[in-house]
């Protein structure tokens, strides 16, 4: 079996008397798309901070093996997108990113090559003259991204990098996030944007005050999480919200407007006889059902965790 | 050295070197230089002599002989009245009545020149008193105000130039400091601020970078330097080619022995400070409200010793001086330029330089590196110190 790109074990990390991660550990497999969720203050960052050693561990061990032969890993192999992200405010945002690619091992003539390859990737090729200043918040987002990943690493190290993007630019990242999976590259990220999560990650870490909540793939997280279907009806209002909570199979009721409500049914409940209990409490004019969201997951687990 | 810390000194270098900018800058300073010429030119031609009446016993003999600029002495028997009307109706600026060992100076209101007047008395009575000597002992009066001719032979090395040559070549590099001051504060808490710090560290180790930006601002400030100090000096020149009445390059100003010693010991000086700026430039989270800038200013003190050093640079304590890491970029050069100074001294500030700028490189290194990724708040002393004894 291949060694894993990444593996942590058993990570520990003190900022005085606050602990920021409590012994975590994980594997990420080459070439997948592994998120890293929590909720703010949960040791994301830190634990990125520690995979690119700009934080030492007070305990536990990273290795990465991004050749796969046990080769150390180099800067060139690596791509990193912080939290706390900003950019040269005195100069144009293609020579920025050229910088990062030279600082990164490019070659100047290439590094430069590469960021006007980025810039019109992600539809800025006429602004690679500006300085940042003139652009938007998602511009200069997108900006960011290709500055991170102009020498295309073998890790991709993203935090948060949904964040501040519009609807037409998040599907954007998803794009080239499956581009890079496609290509090889390992991607680690962090996100609050579930929906883009689910869609986008092969694997999940769920923590929560620097421990470890739930991991796995997708499934495995529904699985362990026990949460198999979102379950939404409309009825004709007053919606009978009490008598919805207490069937049997449904673990809990989100009341909407106008009559709709999602039903959260167990893992493994059938949807026939929910339904049939859910008829005999009045006429149901709507009926939609999906596996239950990460979103709702995440809320729970995250929920439960903190008791 | 490095790939990435050349890269790191050109992109430092070019962040903040706009040809334009240069450009726009010696514009300015042309015309500056052109608009100051032509008004004191104009001044010049307009200014009308300072005119003394003088009255009284001896006025013919106090205004003979040379007058000084911008004065017209003239012995006068009119009238006290006749010469206060003149005074009113400003056709005379003063009027000087002499009397037995005194003298009165009528004038609308007290001048700045008065000194002036005070000393061509003072002058003109011990005149009379040598010529009245003289004459009584027999000899010839003008004999007696005949210049002695002095010739100078040293037995030593003769100074290479001029005390004023040595006060702009201090004035100088302390510019050079409060520019690369400017820059480094600038460019490292901008950047603190920007939150690029995560991103740049993440790529390459703290030490490069910090080698680079001082390698880069280093560049920088002695571009600045040529480019405020060799525009005037080649206009001089240039006017003195083309004869203009302009003074000449005062001694030593184009002695290639101090040039070398300036470019070099203020390089090494540059690199030194500039490593020490970089290390508080790092641990100031925001320099508006930072007590810490004040640090900044700290090497102009040491630096500014060698004003001292121009009066007597053979003294013990200028060859300590010399010899001292924090004062040498200064003193060094100030020395070899007014007295002749042992190749081995300069050797020895040389390398005292070198060694306490790599020293205190490693340091900054390490503070650079932990206070770059601190936010919010600045590090205390205690923690700085527990970080260069923390192994890396």
């Amino acid at each position: 079996m291949a060694s894993p790109a990444v593996l942590a074990r058993s990570l520990v990390k003190d900022f005085g008397r606050v602990r920021a991660v409590d012994g975590l550990g994980f594997s990420v497999a080459r070439g997948e798309i592994f998120a890293l969720l929590g909720a703010n203050g949960a040791g994301k960052t830190t634990t990125l901070r520690m995979l690119l050693s700009l934080v030492r561990p007070d305990s536990g061990t990273l290795e990465l093996d991004l050749h796969g032969d046990g080769r150390p890993a180099s800067p060139a192999d690596v791509g990193y997108l912080p939290e706390e992200r900003g950019l040269f405010r005195e100069a144009p945002v293609g020579r920025t990113i050229a910088y990062f690619g030279v600082l990164r091992g490019l070659p100047r003539r290439r590094a430069e090559a590469e960021a006007a390859a980025w810039m019109a990737r992600l539809g800025l090729e006429q602004r690679a003259h500006e300085k940042p200043d003139a652009l938007s918040k998602g511009n200069q987002q997108k900006v960011q991204l290709a500055a991170a990943l102009v020498h295309r690493p073998r890790l991709a190290v993203l935090d948060e990098p949904f964040s501040g993007l519009d609807p037409v630019n998040q599907e954007l990242l998803l794009e080239i996030l499956r581009e890079l999976r496609d290509a090889g590259t390992t991607v680690l990220l962090s996100a609050h944007q579930m929906q883009l999560v689910e869609r986008i990650a092969d694997h999940l870490l769920i923590v929560e005050s620097g421990r470890e909540v739930l991991a796995g793939t997708l499934d495995e997280v529904r699985r362990a999480a026990g949460r198999g279907t979102r379950l939404r009806v409309r009825m004709r209002p007053p919606l009978p919200v009490e008598a919805l909570t207490r069937l049997a199979g449904v673990e809990q009721v989100e009341a909407g407007e106008d009559g709709v409500a999602d039903l959260l049914l167990g893992n493994g409940t059938e949807l026939g006889p929910v339904l049939g209990e859910v008829a005999r409490l009045g006429p149901v004019l709507a009926v939609h059902s999906e596996d239950a969201a990460l979103h709702d997951i995440y809320l729970r687990a995250v929920s439960e965790a903190r008791g | 050295m490095t790939r990435v810390v050349l890269e790191v000194a050109r992109w430092e270098f070019m962040r903040f070197f706009k040809w334009k900018d240069v450009v726009l800058g010696l514009l300015t300073m042309a015309f500056a230089g052109g608009a100051f010429w032509l008004v004191s030119a104009l001044l010049a031609r307009q200014a009308t002599p300072l005119r003394i009446a003088v009255t009284g016993p001896g006025a013919a003999e106090f205004v003979a002989g040379e007058a000084e600029p911008g004065f017209l002495w003239e012995a006068s028997t009119e009238p006290q009245a006749a010469l206060r009307d003149a005074l009113v109706a400003r056709r005379l600026d003063a009027v000087l009545r002499l009397g037995e060992g005194e003298a009165e100076l009528i004038v609308l209101r007290r001048p700045v020149w008065i000194e002036l007047v005070q000393a061509r008395l003072d002058e003109r009575k011990r005149r009379a008193a040598l010529e009245s000597d003289l004459a009584a002992a027999g000899l010839d009066p003008a004999a007696g105000w005949a210049p002695v001719a002095l010739s100078v032979r040293a037995l030593d090395a003769s100074p290479r130039g001029s005390g004023a040559v040595a006060a702009v070549a201090i004035g100088v590099t302390l510019l050079g400091i409060l520019i690369g001051n400017a820059y480094l504060l600038v460019g490292i808490t901008g950047e603190k601020q920007l939150r690029i710090t995560e991103q740049v560290v993440a790529a390459i180790s703290p030490q490069a970078w910090i080698d680079g930006k001082i390698l880069g601002l280093s560049a920088l400030t002695l571009a600045n330097l040529a480019l405020y100090v060799l525009p005037p000096l080649a206009g001089l020149v240039f006017l003195r080619g083309v004869g203009a009445p302009v003074p000449a390059l005062p001694p030593g100003a184009s002695d290639p022995a101090f040039l070398a010693a300036l470019f070099l010991f203020s390089g090494l000086g540059f690199a030194m400070w500039f490593t020490f700026f970089a290390a508080v430039a790092a641990t100031i989270d925001d320099p508006n409200t930072s007590s810490r800038g004040g640090w900044m200013l700290f090497p102009m003190l040491p630096l500014a010793f060698a004003f001292g050093v121009i009066r007597n640079p053979d003294s013990g304590l200028a060859v300590a001086l010399t010899l001292l890491p924090l004062t040498a970029p200064t003193v060094a050069p100030v020395r070899l330029l007014l007295a002749g100074v042992p190749a081995w001294q300069l050797a020895l500030a040389a390398v005292g330089l070198v060694v306490t700028a790599l020293a205190l490189r490693r340091a900054a290194g390490r503070i650079f590196e932990l206070g770059m990724l601190m936010y919010g708040k600045e590090p205390t002393w205690p923690e700085m110190r527990r970080w260069l004894r923390e192994p890396r």
